[in-house]
């Protein structure tokens, strides 16, 4: 128990909330660096 | 009960804007492409917003609330669902389907499915339609719903009036302003769904003694609501609803009223850029949702129906004055949908029948006005229906939300990473996801643990759309096309191999 929820309730919340941040942090860590090339209308 | 000034001029006020809005942008809205797709030039932070505001409906300040209420810390299956359905729309779908549908000029779903597989039977135009008809009518009605039951919840007014005021703003804008109203509308609707969603959940588990106090609140009452698997534990049961909430979340890879928001985007730069605004705004949407309900399962207890813990935590928490802003944000969650529905709907009959399909060579000016009226049709069709009867929000969102996407999701999931499927597959796929769907929920969903109708629907639309296609002759240049586009967009997790492609101009054909 920790601060008043199981380790399974916690593991659940940190990953509700962090498998999408972890993931979203992987692809602007591989964007960043390169220059994404523009396709849209405005070129 | 009489509503207090206050709450009335904050209402009329959010009302001005969205007036204001539909009449700024009516300038853009005289062609097809202007009125679909505001001539997809949204910013990223617009688009951002727009989605998450668009999908998630007046069901996450109503619904799922209630369910945080009801199965506490079960709900965050939910959550980790739809966190991850939005990451991977974002990171992994949103720039293949913009550098597609450039390339095509599409400017709805539909468009793009069948110029992907060079459908000249219209057969994918005609079942997308009547797909996305069926559904959002129900769609819409359930959040004209939820505007009769805000009304009643926080003003007294009546049910009736409920619905017609907030329908009758919602079809001024979207039939004035078109898309661009829409998109900017949602802005600034999903901008007060997130800071109502930041500060609601802080100020209930302050109010519910801290969050140690809460939770021990929440254990006298029933320990299983701190559990993951809840009341339910490692049953078949249990493990049904597990499955059933982290699906709620496929919806976002494939649902055309949210895919239309990567269409309408400036370039596929804008995606990558909005992404992290779209992971973050989803999370505080639903972990605050979630929270919120908890807190209001410790403080108000025994709530018949937990989807009033919502505006009875506003009412009870806060000075008359934020009643009308929670009422707003209501609101705000239930036109942001309704608008994109509409326009998703109007854009089904407008342009992948009359103007595709029935009368390719009506002017632009024609055929807008006839997107307009058909606008106007389907608000009315809608209010009949919310006026008929009141249904549980949850359930009504959440069927019409699992059959728009077990019809469209596995098709342009495969649309876009197989190039292998064929226009035969495509057409089995929607069918076949579409109508497991109806037939899950129909004949076999209680005697299945209650399993949430968008897992068979998707597996059964994956299923069909592969082995279809599988068994049809392989599409010409679908490979080469598929090759181009991914040169364009580059890998989501690898540097680009071919970083300094030129640029590839979207061409109109509308």
């Amino acid at each position: 128990m920790l601060a008043g929820l199981s380790l399974a309730s916690w593991a659940l919340i940190l990953a509700a909330v962090g498998a999408g941040l972890a993931i979203e942090a992987a692809f602007l860590y591989a964007q960043g660096d390169r220059r994404t090339p523009r396709t849209g209308t405005r070129g | 009960v009489t509503a207090p000034a206050t709450i009335v001029a904050i209402l009329v006020t959010y009302l001005l804007i969205l007036l204001a809005l539909g009449l700024w942008a009516r300038r853009g809205s005289t062609t097809v492409e202007g009125y679909y797709v505001a001539g997809k030039q949204l910013p990223s932070w617009v688009v951002a917003f727009s989605s998450n505001a668009t999908g998630e409906s007046a069901w996450l300040l109503l619904g799922l609330t209630g369910m945080g209420y009801s199965v506490g810390i079960h709900a965050f299956w939910i959550v980790l669902g739809e966190v991850l359905g939005v990451t991977l729309a974002w990171v992994l779908v949103g720039r293949p389907f913009k550098a597609y549908t450039d390339r095509y000029g599409s400017i709805t779903v539909p468009d793009f499915l069948a110029e992907r597989f060079r459908d000249r039977t219209h057969a994918l135009r005609l079942v997308s339609a009547f797909i996305i008809l069926s559904m959002t009518a129900a769609y819409t009605a359930a959040q004209l719903t939820a505007s009769g039951k805000a009304f009643q919840a926080f003003l007294g007014i009546e049910y009736t009036t409920g619905v017609l005021v907030g329908a009758a703003i919602v079809l001024f804008y979207t039939t004035v302003g078109g898309f661009k109203a829409v998109a900017y509308s949602d802005l600034l609707q999903g901008v007060l769904m997130f800071l109502c969603l930041l500060v609601l959940p802080i100020v209930g588990m302050t109010a519910a003694g801290g969050w140690t106090a809460m939770l021990a609140t929440i254990r006298i009452e029933d320990p299983a609501l701190l559990e993951p698997m809840g009341a339910l534990g490692w049953t078949p049961a249990g493990m049904a609803s597990v499955i059933g909430f982290l699906a709620i979340g496929v919806a976002f890879l494939g649902a055309p009223q949210l895919l239309t928001r990567f269409m309408a985007a400036r370039d596929t730069r804008a995606i990558t850029r909005g992404s992290l605004i779209a992971v973050l705004c989803i999370i505080v949407f639903d972990v605050g949702a979630v929270l919120t309900g908890m807190a209001g399962r410790a403080m108000f207890p025994g709530l018949a129906d937990p989807e009033t813990i919502y505006p009875l935590m506003g009412a009870e928490l806060f000075p008359a004055i934020f009643t009308g802003i929670f009422l707003v944000v209501v609101l705000a969650a239930m036109m942001s949908t309704t608008d994109s529905l509409l326009i998703l709907a109007s854009s089904a009959v407008v342009r992948d029948v009359l103007q595709k399909v029935l009368r390719p060579n009506l002017p632009q000016r024609e055929l807008v006005r006839f997107g307009k009226a058909t606008t106007l049709l389907l608000g009315a069709g809608a209010i009949v229906m919310a006026l008929g009867e009141i249904r549980l929000i949850f359930w009504f969102v959440l069927f019409a939300w699992s059959g728009l996407a077990c019809a469209f999701t596995p098709v342009v999931l495969c649309a876009l990473f197989w190039p292998r499927t064929t226009r035969a597959g495509a057409v089995a796929g929607m069918i076949g996801g579409f109508a497991t769907a109806v037939g899950w929920v129909v004949f076999f969903k209680s005697g299945f643990y209650e399993l949430y109708e968008m897992v068979p629907g998707f597996l059964a639309g994956l299923a069909c759309t592969v082995s279809v296609s599988l068994l049809t002759r392989p599409p010409a240049g679908a490979s080469e096309e598929a090759a181009a586009v991914w040169r364009q967009v580059g890998p989501a997790f690898r540097p680009a191999v071919d970083a300094d492609a030129p640029a590839v101009r979207g061409q109109s054909a509308v």
